[in-house]
């Protein structure tokens, strides 16, 4: 039986949400564009989940986007935004998914000019910098991640709405980690388009959304069809779009007690990783999510540590999901200035509704039992193996 | 929508195949499609007793012809005061099909007026007769 | 659904099969393909199991093959990612292919690109001939579908691809209408570039794939971030629709008859609608694949036809441009007027159309051509 503290790479599926998803697969199997009885069927269970999701976040309806995940949310947002502003500027935050890190570049590439926002040490990004680039006039977008899928580090997205719209450029703001574990509410957060994903809040994979404030002009990424408005073409998905509407609503019911629940859960990991001799936690004082800790343990690479712990049964990541298994230093991590050597050892653990207390001191044994400075010292007294 | 499927669904003024044309019939057209309505008005003591109509083309043309129909006969109002709007309104047409709802209320007009000449030429008559 | 429904419709998407849809529900749990730990590998390892079957069932292998969520991103990643970083140069089509060759064709233009917009016969088939005449030396893509969306018609794919066998055009074919009933080989049939998608044929919507020829390297992506897919299509992968994709494709293995019943089967419809006066059929029976029949009403108004129909799926050319007031521009093409376009109906079979709901579809089709006869107005 593995225990699983991978819930930012991706949640299991709520029950509760395959109860909706089921009757989508087995009848309203018409494509959403048709115009017969079963197509308008399957358009309505569509638009219910339109209002759904755009509830979760305090949004019109007509402002939500579905894209294929939070990967095609953030492309179609930068590249939909940035189209329309040939030779203005990008600023991205260093910290950033590589979705919009690697979207950035990839435009950086082909001409658009593009900065990212340099971090602190404890993962927030510098304003006085950003003002100072600001002051230029010559910025189209900016994109800033509400938290961090790594570290869990909230950035203070109402203060950078209000200093990006002060030198009349817009924010994108992924969300996809934050979505579910923070109350987001669009008129306070005040940013102009918002990356969604189903699978990071107990909803099925293949499906996100891209939220519009009113103003915004997108071009969009995808021909054919004119789906979405013309946003986004291809045929609906539509059991996955039914399922991320119900996952909407159970996050926004259930958003309270999830956060106090996961809350506790993590107050209780991080006090047990601070009796840990060699290990270090990043970001630790900065405001982060809920259910986020990031650590490392002296004596071991993330990698190998995340093997032995696998091995142990209990699932955690060295870093993004995205990221793995490329073997190198996580760039959130290096642009909070955190040495490669250092940031190589990088182990993240993120909680979910499926945990315990009992799930996490089994997790805190475990690197007990594989850490080499208590493992030294229980053989010293005679206790280990 | 679903006002002008249900009316789609029964059509009751349209007219039967045994049912003739009167004299008092006048057809719309559109410049902007084939569609095309035809009306037939018969009367009864100097009122609409009953209208029928003919039609080729979209839903909202059938159904506009439908509800101008019984309109006519049913409303008791002057259908020379009826408005293409007034249809409109009535089977909650969208801007894009108001040319459905101007060929039932042109023809419907047109067709009264007929009457109208028709009568007027027949007192004529009648008046030339009783001066003699 | 209401139980009375006759569901015609298969062009837009197909029920999906319950032993697809039980598959599924059982991969619904698996973890993000990505993670490194044995909850992630377990994933990626059923992901390349689907991979290796759909691959396999085309003729490729699974170093081929990248999922993407459907035949639309697969076009535009194939027609934009294939002609990235190009100068504009020109390019082979046809009129009727997918919008979703179309579009993205039409944004090339805006940039500079020729294209040669081939018109098809009255088939509308476009013969191999007329595909090769307006290739250039500086032509870099040829795109034509494998079968069409609309009236059904089955180009000859392989006749195309073996005369381009040695021009450097890129050879991009939309297979999403056919993969449920013609056998695809991309190797034999000379494909660089195949777009695949699972919700044609009794799989889920949102999962499909770009499959490419052996060592064809030259595609940029159209998004970054994550490095899934070899850096071609990033974002987390979702498990359960790709292993429904393999279980739609192992069960066209299995249901290996249904092709030629359904094409008897459509054969009896025509049976039926061809007693109603004025009808026409658009494409030839030999040149169409089994599942569709596309027919003119003539002299009825399509849109009235389809309302006086509520009760039957079916469509007024594809699913995709319905939403719009434009008539078929693929009957167009074939040279239906613009009223005989709109007065067009699409009927497409599925593996589970039974004979008793085609005698149904004919009866509500005669009633409701015959009821508009009725209304309309004595010629003047």
């Amino acid at each position: 039986m593995t225990l699983y503290f991978d819930y930012n790479a991706t949640t299991p599926l709520d029950p509760r949400v395959l109860e909706r998803m089921l009757p989508t697969y087995a009848a309203t199997y018409a494509n959403a564009s048709s115009l017969h009885r079963s197509g308008r069927n399957a358009r309505d269970v569509v638009e219910q989940a339109r209002a759904q999701v755009a509830a979760l976040v305090g949004a019109r309806a007509e402002a939500v986007v579905f894209t294929t995940g939070g990967t095609e949310a953030d492309n179609l947002a930068l590249r939909g935004v940035m189209a329309g502003q040939p030779g203005r500027k990008l600023l991205i935050g260093a910290t950033e998914h590589p979705a919009v890190l690697e979207c950035a570049e990839a435009l950086q590439r082909e001409g658009v000019p593009m900065e990212r926002i340099p971090a602190g040490r404890d993962g927030l990004l510098d304003l006085a910098w950003l003002d100072g680039r600001l002051g230029g006039g010559d910025v189209a977008l900016v994109s800033v991640m509400l938290a961090n899928n790594e570290t869990g580090v909230i950035q203070d997205i109402p203060a950078i709405a209000k200093q990006v719209h002060a030198a009349g450029a817009w924010l994108h703001c992924d969300a996809v980690q934050a979505a579910g574990k923070l109350p987001l509410v669009w008129n306070d957060l005040g940013v102009d388009l918002l990356s969604l994903s189903s699978h990071k809040l107990y909803g099925p994979k293949g499906v996100g959304a891209l939220v519009l404030g009113e103003r915004v002009v997108l071009h969009r990424q995808m021909h054919g069809g004119g789906q979405e408005a013309g946003l986004r073409g291809g045929t609906e998905n539509v059991p996955a779009i039914a399922g991320f509407g119900a996952a909407a609503v159970l996050a926004a019911d259930e958003l309270a007690t999830r956060i106090a629940t996961l809350q506790q859960l993590r107050e209780q990991l991080d006090a047990g990783l601070d009796q840990i001799p060699g290990v270090t936690r990043f970001a630790a004082a900065a405001p982060r999510l809920c259910n986020t800790t990031q650590f490392r343990l002296a004596g071991f690479d993330g990698e190998s540590l995340l093997m032995a712990l696998d091995q142990a049964g209990c699932a955690v990541s060295s870093g993004s999901a995205c990221a793995s298994g490329k073997g190198e230093p996580s760039h959130v991590l290096l642009a909070m200035h955190i040495p490669p050597d250092e940031a190589k050892g990088a182990i993240r653990v993120s909680l979910g509704v499926g945990n315990t207390a009992e799930d996490i001191e089994t997790l805190l044994a475990e690197l007990q039992r594989l850490n080499p400075a208590t493992s030294r010292l229980m053989r010293s007294v005679g206790l280990g193996a | 929508m679903e006002t002008l499927r249900a009316r789609f669904e029964t059509l009751r003024w349209a007219r039967g195949a045994d049912e003739p044309i009167t004299e008092a019939t006048a057809r719309a057209t559109t410049p902007a499609s084939d569609d095309v309505v035809e009306i037939s008005l018969r009367f009864c003591d100097g009122g609409i007793e009953s209208a029928r109509f003919r039609a080729h083309g979209s839903p909202a043309t059938l159904c506009a012809a439908d509800w101008a129909c019984e309109y006519a006969e049913t409303g008791g109002a002057d259908v020379l005061t009826l408005c293409a709007t007034d249809v409109a309104e009535a089977l909650h047409l969208a801007r894009i099909q108001m040319p459905a709802a101007l060929m039932a209320v042109d023809a419907l007009q047109a067709a009264y007026r007929r009457w109208q000449d028709v009568g007027a030429q027949e007192h004529q008559s009648q008046q030339t007769v009783s001066t003699v | 659904m209401s139980d009375q429904s006759i569901y015609l419709d298969h062009a837009a998407t197909t029920p999906i099969d319950p032993v697809v849809a039980e598959q599924m529900a059982q991969a619904l749990h698996l973890a993000n393909p990505a993670s490194a730990h044995s909850a992630g590998r377990l994933a990626a390892e059923r992901v390349e199991q689907a991979r290796a079957t759909v691959a396999g069932h085309v003729g490729a292998a699974s170093e081929q093959l990248i999922w993407t969520s459907g035949a639309t991103e697969a076009d535009n990643l194939a027609i934009l990612g294939g002609l990235a970083q190009q100068a504009p140069a020109h390019i082979v089509t046809a009129r009727t292919e997918h919008k979703a060759v179309l579009d993205p064709i039409r944004q090339l233009e805006r940039g500079g690109w020729r294209v040669t917009w081939l018109k098809p016969g009255a088939d509308g088939v476009v013969a191999a001939a007329d595909v090769l005449a307006p290739v250039q030396a500086d032509t870099r893509l040829v795109s034509v579908m494998h079968v069409n969306n609309e009236t059904g018609a089955v180009q000859d794919i392989a006749a195309i691809g073996r005369q381009l066998a040695d021009h450097p055009a890129l050879f991009h074919v939309d297979a999403a209408q056919s993969l449920a009933w013609l056998p695809i080989d991309i190797n034999a049939m000379g494909i660089d570039l195949l777009a695949l998608s699972a919700h044609k044929c009794h799989g889920p919507p949102g999962i499909g794939a770009l499959v490419m020829r052996r060592g064809l390297v030259r595609l940029r992506p159209l998004m970054h971030g994550g490095g899934q897919e070899r850096g071609l299509r990033p974002g987390t992968l979702a498990p359960h629709q790709i292993v429904g994709f393999a279980a739609a494709v192992r069960r066209l293995q299995v249901c290996a008859d249904a092709p030629d019943r359904v094409r008897a089967l459509r054969e009896h419809l025509w049976a039926g609608l061809s007693r109603i006066s004025g009808v026409i059929r658009n494409g030839q029976p030999q040149s169409t694949a089994p599942h569709i029949l596309n027919a003119t009403f003539a002299g009825l108004n399509g849109e009235s036809l389809l309302f006086g129909l509520p009760g039957l799926m079916v469509s007024q050319g594809s699913a995709c441009t319905s939403g719009g007031q434009e008539s078929s521009y693929v009957l167009r093409a074939l040279g239906r007027s613009d009223a005989e376009a709109r007065a067009s109906l699409r009927l497409s079979l599925g593996r589970t159309t039974t004979v008793a709901e085609i005698d149904a579809a004919v009866a509500q089709i005669s009633n409701a051509a015959a009821r508009l006869t009725a209304l309309q107005p004595e010629a003047a």
